[in-house]
């Protein structure tokens, strides 16, 4: 008997509530974590304010331009979650051997994931709002997307950025089938995502040769593409072709992670019993 | 044939990790590798409704069995068919027919309240409301599972998360039913009522059950069939009371007291070589195998002596068991 369509997205939708519902019993400690993001971002606008007192432009970005684009980037880092760690479930059910029932269940291993993962990210939308528009009422120099096909542009953008970002923390997460601990992985993985997804700085301010890096990897497609669709920075044309270019990795990225599943599931072992 | 395993055999390979820091060192360039053989050629076969008990002591290679058998984890050699298909293959079509006890794993939303729990299982299995609710009541009202269902699962006692595991194992009707200690560290009443459910569930529902438990208790109850496995090779696989003929020889006695003293005892022609005696003054023990019946061998008894404080031994299952073991 094949299942239909509907029956098929009813069943990834119970993984997606299943996650929403648990994400609301720790509503608290998310609100504690919206707080410590909250400070973070402040911090960081006191350090570029600071900066903006001694020159007026840098790299092509004034004061108004690096306000905006430090708060959407942060807007959008805190979409895909405040530590981009949805390989942490992953690990622990690893490490303590409840994978199994994940693989006993009647879905895609990797597709329920992303599923459990978008009932967390409603929270993190939410919260994404909420800090934009208390900013846009503090800072009178941070600019809304530069026009209406900006803004509808980057909800397409942020999209696949958010299936980038989680392919790799999928992959990450995956890892621990055979590094046990992957504790030090994961925080690697935080700091280079974090600098090259161009969440900490502009990449147009960083030097010529990093830059070029830069266009090679995946990681700007995370932060740096969306936010900069946003700010208009680029017009209709060139922002369908980034888009274009990150679809074109979220499949790359998705479909290896895919890959490394059926690696890990046959390759390894399953601990405890 | 419901389950069909040939030739199974799994080897885990683990990386040594010196010791202190210069053997970390020396591990990260050039890793010692050790292969265990967890499961070696194990073969098992068994019928629509059949309800077998695993057992072997710890580290034998029972869950790992089972863990290949349910499609968790690939087999290093042999093959297994699960209603006819590769459970590794068809992992998704495979998880319709099965449903899974691990006693030291949790498989419900530690945070979400029992009842939450289930429904999102129906949603994943996309079970038929009337079946679901069906399934849900029945299992609620046997296994007790009302009085603690709006609660979360982190805030249950054992025996009330088990009993939760065993419910939500099966809301999906599934063929076959793994059972890995489901038992363990349970109390006297929770084991009952989950033996109880359990015989019933094989019984009414004709779910096909592999049991694995250190109670053997739960197999005397449960098991018609019994497979026991040791250092990963199967070492019996059969009746209770094939196992208990095959291993319990020297396991069944008959103690007493002798009212007088008596120079030798003489039995029944027809049990010669059936038994021994030790002998210690006036206290004895008559050791036999299974072709003297205890009773016949008290009648014998006090047609000719007087006795008292008489002692009958039937074969323990712990006794067989080790021996099983030992063997
Ligand atoms: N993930 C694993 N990695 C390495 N060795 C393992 C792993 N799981 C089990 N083993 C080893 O395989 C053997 C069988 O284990 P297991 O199947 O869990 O036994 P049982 O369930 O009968 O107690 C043991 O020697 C155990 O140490
Ligand atoms: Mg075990």
């Amino acid at each position: 008997m094949r299942e239909t369509g509907i029956q098929t997205i009813r069943k990834y939708y119970a993984f997606f509530s299943a996650n929403l519902q648990e994400a609301m019993v720790y509503r608290f400690a998310f609100f504690n974590n919206f707080l410590a993001e909250l400070i973070k971002v402040c911090v960081m606008l006191a350090v570029w304010m600071a900066v903006y007192r001694q020159r007026s432009t840098i790299a092509g970005f004034d004061y108004p331009m690096m306000i905006t684009y430090l708060l959407v980037s942060q807007a959008v880092n805190n979409i895909y979650g405040f530590r981009n760690d949805a390989e942490r479930p992953i690990s622990n059910k690893i490490r303590k051997g409840t994978i199994v029932f994940d693989l006993l269940r009647p879905v895609k291993f990797v597709n329920a994931r992303l599923a459990e993962n978008l009932g967390q990210t409603v929270f993190q939308v939410l919260f994404a709002v909420l800090m934009m528009t208390g900013f846009h009422i503090f800072l009178p120099e941070l600019s809304g997307p530069s026009s209406g096909l900006h803004g509808i542009l980057f909800v397409f953008s942020v999209s696949a950025g958010f299936l980038i970002m989680f392919s790799v923390s999928i992959m990450s997460g995956l890892l621990s089938f055979w590094l046990m601990n992957n504790w030090g992985l994961r925080n690697a993985k935080a700091a280079i995502v974090n600098f090259f997804s161009g969440a900490l700085v502009p990449i147009v301010m960083l030097p010529e040769w990093m830059q070029k890096v830069m266009n090679i990897l995946p990681f700007k497609n995370i932060v740096y593409v969306p936010t900069m669709i946003y700010m208009g920075q680029y017009g209709i044309r060139e922002s369908l072709l980034s888009i274009g270019i990150q679809i074109f990795w979220a499949a790359a990225m998705w479909l290896m992670a895919k890959g490394l599943f059926r690696l890990a599931i046959r390759r390894v072992s399953v601990n405890g019993g | 044939m419901v389950i069909e395993a040939s030739g199974l055999a799994k080897d885990y390979v683990i990386h040594l990790k010196g010791k202190g820091l210069m053997g970390m060192a020396k591990s990260l360039l050039r890793s010692e590798k050790k292969v265990v053989h967890a499961v070696q050629d194990v073969n098992l076969n068994m019928e629509e409704g059949e309800l077998v008990g695993y057992i072997g002591p710890n580290g034998a290679g029972k869950s790992t069995t089972i863990k290949m058998l349910s499609g968790i984890l690939t087999p290093t050699k042999g093959s297994v068919r699960v209603c006819g298909i590769d459970p590794q293959k068809k992992r998704i079509q495979n998880a319709m027919n099965v449903g899974a006890v691990f006693g030291q794993k949790t498989q419900l939303w530690w945070d979400l309240p029992v009842r939450e729990t289930f429904d999102l299982l129906r949603r994943m299995y996309n079970i038929p409301m009337e079946r679901y609710k069906r399934n849900v009541d029945e299992f609620m009202d046997y296994l007790d599972i009302g009085a603690f269902a709006e609660q979360p699962v982190r805030q249950l006692s054992l025996g009330q998360r088990m009993r939760a595991e065993i419910a939500a194992s099966l809301l999906h009707d599934p063929k076959v039913l793994f059972l890995d200690e489901p038992t363990i560290g349970l109390d006297v009443n929770v084991k009952v009522s989950m033996r109880e459910f359990v015989k019933k569930i094989n019984k009414e529902r004709n779910v096909t059950i592999l049991l694995t438990t250190h109670d053997l208790q739960d197999i005397e109850e449960l098991a018609k069939r019994i497979v026991v496995i040791n250092h990963g090779q199967v070492g019996f696989d059969g009746s209770m009371e094939e196992l208990a003929s095959k291993y319990a020889d020297g396991k069944r006695s008959v103690s007493f007291t002798l009212q007088q003293d008596v120079p030798e005892i003489t039995l029944p022609e027809k049990m010669a070589g059936h038994y021994t005696i030790e002998r210690e003054g006036r206290q004895v023990k008559i050791r036999h195998d299974g072709h003297v019946n205890a009773s016949d061998l008290i009648v014998a008894l006090i047609q000719k002596y007087r006795l008292k404080d008489i002692d009958i031994r039937g074969p323990q299952i712990e006794d067989v068991v080790m021996e099983v073991y030992r063997s």
